[in-house]
């Protein structure tokens, strides 16, 4: 898989560019509007990881390039405008996500990978962690092939993990995945142990082995054996 | 009321001490010509039998001689001022006197000449129907000449009136014309100065607040993940992970902030401005939706009646307001308490059960006020000024320990 990563600024775009890399992307990297209009015409990839703030130019206007030029490409928008009008503008052009600065690199892999199976039509989408596998497609889990009944955040949970294996997740990234902008309420910190220690239990009761580590004091690890 | 007509109300009301001091004027001058001239009269009477006399030492037949008398000594012709009883209409009428002497055959004979004069009311009533006629023409005279010429002297004014109100300062102002009177020229060129100032100081500010996003969150991205990086490489070193996540939740925290002020004051300065109809109900009802997991975690329990309501403004506005005043009830409430929502044409009305507050809940809707909850203080002052923003009227009201916010959409509910 091909990803080319759009981003002005150099320290970011080598950060995302080295956590695709570890997850067994290949990577490639612009922080010009120029740069970027050359490798949309000259190559192919699998994914644009697009900044709409760029020095010469707009991501909007490479979106509506990279439609005209390759229409199947998805696109991911990250940009720091948290502008209503700027995600309706960006999706419509045809971007598949919109995600905000500044966000997690945990949270542009879970972006990534969802945006990504959405695509993929050879072969199935299914993750697998032990004995649980994650079915994006039907929205479904199982355990050693007996269903698990999930409730949605637990499922969001769960499948965030899967997306991040053996990275520590912090409590304020697995709550801004989960709630977003409303991660900043008093008591989100209870209400995510509570769905983590309700998600646990339901996999141990159901027979699985608990991928999910806690790490103390900052949150919690899913270790892929 | 318009410039004109107030400048002709007031030039109307100023006529009234003018009628008034004009009239006193007119009737003393009236007094004055006519007791002239009457003067005048007798004299040359006195004078014309005086000469008749040296000429045939007899007294001419001359109708003013109203009657002689005798007197010891010839004496200085003086005026005197009379009323005689006019028979025809049995009136005392104001008549002149001069009474003068004459010398006949060594006996000395008073001789007194009349004349009718003008009464005092009829030069008052003669004074005031020409000083309010007089002013009948002037008034007609302003509404008439002022209100055509107002038209065209006035012109470049109310074109400059016109342009100002329709201005918003999203695109370059036009030029305002020069004009050959020198307070509009001063006018114009004034406005042409402000004009340009308000539409830089709004472009400087746009461009900040998406400068300021930019530059500032990619830097906060830097740091999350640079947070990250660490929590993920220093594993074996519990406190220095614990370190690392705190400061991922500060650079976090931050980012809410900085996302926060910079709406402010993106609202601040105008920047919404593609309104269209937001139909309330939904939007409220689609909020709650969301938060439907915290209320269900929370115990509480909603009891809302949404009327269908239509507002026109900013979709992405509406959304923050209504999600705003619902989080700020659903947080802040007591476990297990009711939360009561009612949207009609006029309100939306949301009530919370929650400790009673120390102060006055006015001082709630400032800028960084924080509650007891740690939240960023930025929520109720960004509804405040989208309430602003739309001309509709907030209100925060306690009673022991229930709280209700109010959103008028009709700020004279």
């Amino acid at each position: 898989m091909k990803i080319l990563i759009v981003e002005d600024e150099p320290e970011l775009a080598t950060r995302i560019h080295s956590r695709l890399t570890e997850d067994g992307y290949r990577c490639e990297s612009a922080t010009l509007y120029k740069q970027a209009r050359e490798k949309i015409y000259v190559y192919d990839y699998d994914l644009l990881i697009l900044d709409i703030n760029l020095p010469d130019g707009t991501g909007l206007d490479l979106i509506r390039l990279a439609k005209q030029e390759k229409s199947t490409t998805p696109i991911i928008v990250i940009s720091a405008r948290n502008s209503l009008n700027q995600k309706i503008e960006g999706l419509e052009l045809g971007a598949d996500d919109y995600l905000t600065k500044p966000f997690e690199l945990a949270e542009l892999t879970a972006r990534v990978k969802s945006v990504l199976r959405r695509w993929s039509f050879d072969g199935s989408n299914q993750i697998t962690a032990g004995n649980i596998t994650v079915d994006p497609d039907d929205k479904t889990v199982t355990v050693d092939g007996a269903d698990l009944n999930l409730t949605r955040t637990e499922y969001s949970l769960l499948l965030y993990f899967m997306a991040n294996p053996n990275r520590v997740l912090s409590r304020d990234s697995i709550a801004e995945h989960i709630w977003g902008d409303h991660m900043d309420m008093a008591d989100t910190f209870d209400f995510l142990y509570t769905h983590m220690k309700n998600l646990r239990k339901k996999i141990k009761d159901a027979g699985g082995t608990d991928p999910i580590k806690a790490v103390y004091g900052v949150g919690y690890k899913l270790v892929k054996l | 009321m318009n410039l004109i007509r107030h400048t002709i109300s007031r030039v109307a009301l100023l006529l009234i001490p003018f009628i008034i001091l004009g009239s006193v004027l007119i009737y003393i001058t009236f007094r004055y010509i006519a007791y002239d001239e009457i003067d005048e009269f007798l004299l040359y009477e006195m004078d014309r039998i005086n000469q008749h006399y040296a000429l045939y030492t007899d007294v001419p037949d001359v109708n003013s001689i109203v009657r002689t008398y005798e007197v010891e000594a010839p004496f200085e012709a003086f005026f005197a001022d009379t009323l005689l009883l006019e028979t025809g209409d049995m009136e005392m009428v104001p008549h002149r006197e001069l009474h003068f002497s004459l010398t006949h055959n060594e006996r000395h004979l008073g001789i007194v000449l009349h004349h009718l004069m003008l009464g005092d009311d009829d030069i008052i009533q003669g004074a005031l129907l020409l000083m309010v006629g007089m002013a009948l023409l002037v008034v007609v005279l302003i509404l008439v000449g002022v209100t055509s010429v107002t038209r065209t002297v006035w012109q470049p004014f109310f074109s400059t009136l016109g342009y100002i109100r329709r201005y918003e300062p999203v695109v370059a102002p036009d030029v305002l014309p020069s004009s050959t009177i020198t307070e509009f020229e001063l006018l114009n060129g004034t406005l042409n100065e402000l004009l340009q100032r308000l539409y830089l100081n709004y472009e400087r500010t746009k461009s900040f607040n998406e400068n300021a996003a930019h530059e500032l969150q990619t830097q906060l991205a830097l740091i999350k993940t640079t947070n990250e990086n660490l929590l993920n490489r220093l594993e074996n070193d519990e406190e220095a992970m614990i370190l690392a996540q705190k400061s991922q939740s500060v650079a976090t925290r931050a980012s809410h902030m900085l996302r926060s002020l910079l709406l402010l004051s993106k609202i601040g300065n105008r920047e919404f401005r593609q309104t269209r109809p937001v139909d309330v109900a939904t939007v409220a009802e689609s909020i709650l939706a969301g938060f439907g997991e915290r209320i269900a975690m929370r115990k509480l329990s909603v009891e809302e009646h949404l009327n269908p309501v239509t507002l026109n403004m900013d979709e992405g506005l509406a959304e923050v307001l209504f999600t705003n005043l619902i989080k700020n009830a659903v947080v802040h409430s007591d476990s297990g308490s009711v939360v009561k929502i009612d949207l009609t044409s006029k309100s939306f009305r949301i009530s919370n059960t929650a400790a009673p507050l120390d102060e006055d809940p006015a001082v709630m809707l400032q800028r960084f006020k924080k509650g007891k909850k740690g939240n960023t203080g930025l929520g109720l002052s960004i509804v405040s000024e989208i309430c602003t923003l739309y001309g509709f009227s907030l209100r925060y009201t306690t009673s022991d320990t229930t709280h209700t916010v109010e959103v008028c959409f009709d700020p004279l509910v």
